[in-house]
């Protein structure tokens, strides 16, 4: 199955970094969207057909908390594979990421961490 | 507890630096060059600055062949531009900073940061009377980075 990435953080670097650790797990991907913050997250989230969301917490304009929660507020992505991507270590924060549906990976990750928790997510999405 | 703190800081910038930019920690006696004197001060800086549970501000200085390895190592790229150095050091201060405050904030409570800022030509890391502060040196196999951290735990300044 070939997928639909769109990636969300502020740091450019971050999302090349992203895109190139996902092109290292081998996994079929067809198209790469980006975005800087939640704002123009959701905006792309309209525009595009997506099978995998990344998002980083601390962004301008919107954060990636704000942005998880409209994201589950829409019918179109309430089941949508979502992987919150942060240095984030408050458990309260990531419990409330678990309650909204979303994985976490702490950063840093290496490619190994990713590529298991983007499995682990897609197949969990795909026997539902 | 200070020394704590030093080791805390160095562990954290050295498993970013391993993971994120493949790098290997190195012993001073290891390094070719003296690497206190090869530290720019007015070269490329990274401030991440940090509030709620802790406050204070986190800066990584890098010697010009380490900034561009981490570069290069992070994007992949042989040659990166100076705006893809600027952009790859300020995630690595973003990764080593946001790893570190949790150790400055008691009960598990949030610490916000603030995007990374790049400086050039030497920052005016005075600091506040008010913070402490530590300093380490991280030897790496691809240069040298010095770490300085300012910080007040929550309640001090009350």
């Amino acid at each position: 199955m070939s997928l639909n990435v769109l990636i969300v953080d502020d740091s450019a670097v971050m999302r090349k970094m992203i895109t190139k650790t996902i092109n290292l797990c081998g996994l079929d991907v067809s198209d790469y969207y980006e975005a800087g913050d939640g704002k123009e997250g959701l905006e792309k989230l309209d525009a595009h057909l997506v099978d995998l969301l990344f998002i980083d917490i601390n962004m301008p304009v919107m954060d990636g908390m704000e942005m998880l929660s409209e994201v589950r507020k829409r019918e179109c992505s309430q089941d949508l594979p979502v992987l919150i991507v942060s240095t984030e270590s408050n458990e309260g924060r990531i419990e409330e990421i678990g309650r909204q549906g979303a994985a976490f990976i702490h950063k840093p990750f290496t490619p190994e961490v990713l590529r298991e928790k983007i499995m682990g997510i897609i197949q969990n999405r795909t026997i539902s | 507890m200070s020394e704590n703190y030093k080791n805390k800081i160095h562990d954290i910038a050295v498993n970013t630096f391993e993971v994120t930019c493949y790098m290997f920690p190195l012993e001073e006696w290891e390094m070719e060059d003296d690497p206190i004197t090869e530290v720019p001060k007015d070269g490329i800086q990274s401030v991440v600055g940090f509030n709620g549970a802790a406050e204070g501000e986190m800066v990584i200085t890098p010697t010009q062949e380490l900034l561009t390895a981490i570069a290069a190592n992070m994007l992949g790229e042989d040659s990166p531009s100076d705006e893809q150095k600027s952009g790859a050091l300020g995630e690595i201060a973003n990764i080593i900073c946001g790893n570190l405050v949790p150790i400055f904030a008691s009960n598990d409570k949030i610490c916000y940061l603030d995007p990374p800022k790049i400086i050039e030509g030497g920052f005016d890391d005075a600091g506040s009377p008010k913070l402490h502060e530590e300093t380490v040196l991280v030897y790496l196999d691809e240069g040298t980075a010095e770490i300085t951290v300012h910080y007040s735990k929550e309640g001090e300044d009350d």
